[in-house]
C-alpha cells in the first residue's frame, strides 16, 4: 500500500473531480439524480459531491481493502479505469494535484472525514480521502451515506461533459 | 480665376484627401475602441442559458443590476469571498447558494449578490465554467455574456 502526501484544495461548487491526466472537459453535468447519489461518473471522470464549499484535505492511497473507515460519513466506490497519464484530482477553479497511478482497472473508494463540525454558513474542514484498489471487476456502490444524499436501488452510471 | 488644369489639379487633390480621410478615420476610431476593450478584459465567455437556466438568470439579473460582467479570476481569495458573501445565509436542501460575481472572481465577496438555484443546475454550470476557465491563470479577466 502506498500513501502520497496529502495536499489541501479549495472546493468551489460543492465538487471534487478525479479524472485522467490531460482529459478534455474533465468536468461532468449533473442531474437530479447524480446530486441524490453523490457522484457523476463517466469513463475517465468522476466528480463527487462535497459536504462544504471550503479548504479541505486530500488524500490518495494506492492498494488497500475496499472498505467503508468508521470515521467517515461518506462512503462511495466506482469503477475506475486510469490512463498511462495517472490522474488528476481537483475542483472548479482550483489547484490541481496530479498523482502517478499505474495504469489499470480499479476500485476506486471516495470518503469523507468532517475534520471540524459545521459552522453556521456550512463552512467546516473536511478530508477527503481517495483509494485505488486494483480489481478486475469494479463495481460501483455506496457503502455508507449521509442525510445528504440518497441510497437508490440503481446508479446512473451515465454523464455528460459540462460543454 | 483658376485654370482648367489647375481647377482639375485642385480637385483630385481634395479628392485624395477625401478617400485617405474615409480610410484612415474609421481604423483610428476601431482601434481605439479595441484598446478599449483590450485594457479592460483578457477574453470573453458565452454562457449558455439554454443549459443552466437558473444560474443564467441570477447571472443576467445580477450584473443588470450592477455587479461586474468581468471576473478576474483569483482562485486563492474563493474561500475568503465566500465566507464574505454568504455570511447568514442559511443552506436549503435541493438547492445551492449562487453567487455573483462568482467567489473564485476578484470582484466576489462581501456584497455579491446570492440566489437560492436548483444544485443540479448549479453544479453543472460550475462544471461549465470549469471546463471553460481552467486554462487561464490567475489575474485573467474574463468578461461573461449571457445568451
Amino acid at each position: 500500500m502506498k500513501k502520497f502526501p496529502e495536499g489541501e484544495l479549495h472546493i468551489s461548487y460543492s465538487q471534487i473531480t478525479v479524472f485522467n491526466k490531460g482529459l478534455e472537459n474533465p468536468y461532468s453535468d449533473w442531474t437530479d439524480k447524480h446530486i441524490n447519489q453523490g457522484f457523476v461518473w463517466r469513463e475517465g471522470t468522476v466528480s463527487f459531491g462535497t459536504l462544504s464549499d471550503s479548504l479541505c484535505k486530500i488524500e490518495v492511497i494506492l492498494g488497500g481493502e475496499i472498505t467503508a473507515s468508521a470515521e467517515a460519513i461518506r462512503s462511495i466506490v466506482v469503477p475506475f479505469t486510469t490512463a498511462d497519464t495517472g490522474i488528476t484530482i481537483s475542483s472548479i477553479l482550483s489547484k490541481e494535484y496530479n498523482f502517478v497511478i499505474p495504469a489499470g482497472s480499479y476500485e476506486l473508494l471516495f470518503e469523507a472525514f468532517p475534520l471540524e463540525p459545521p459552522s453556521e454558513n456550512d463552512f467546516f474542514k473536511v478530508q477527503y480521502s481517495f483509494t485505488f484498489a486494483e480489481s478486475k471487476s469494479p463495481k460501483a456502490r455506496i457503502l455508507k451515506h449521509d442525510g445528504d444524499l440518497l441510497s437508490p436501488e440503481t446508479l446512473l452510471m451515465t454523464g455528460e461533459a459540462a460543454v | 480665376m483658376f485654370h482648367v488644369k489647375e481647377k482639375k489639379f485642385l480637385f483630385s487633390v481634395f479628392f485624395v484627401l477625401s478617400m485617405l480621410l474615409a480610410t484612415v478615420l474609421p481604423q483610428m476610431y476601431t482601434s481605439e475602441e479595441t484598446a478599449q476593450a483590450a485594457s479592460s478584459y483578457d477574453a470573453t465567455l458565452t454562457f449558455p442559458s439554454s443549459q443552466y437556466p437558473y444560474t443564467a438568470d441570477h447571472i443576467r439579473d445580477a450584473i443588470a443590476s450592477g455587479h461586474s460582467s468581468v471576473c478576474t479570476i483569483d482562485r486563492d481569495g474563493a474561500d475568503q469571498n465566500r465566507e464574505e458573501s454568504l455570511r447568514g445565509i442559511p443552506t436549503k436542501p435541493g438547492y445551492d447558494r449562487d453567487e455573483w460575481p462568482m467567489a473564485m472572481c476578484e470582484e466576489g465577496g462581501a456584497g455579491a449578490d446570492v440566489r437560492y438555484v436548483p444544485s443540479s443546475d448549479n453544479r453543472g454550470s460550475g462544471a461549465w465554467v470549469g471546463n471553460q476557465l481552467s486554462k487561464y491563470p490567475d489575474g485573467t479577466r474574463v468578461k461573461f455574456y449571457v445568451y
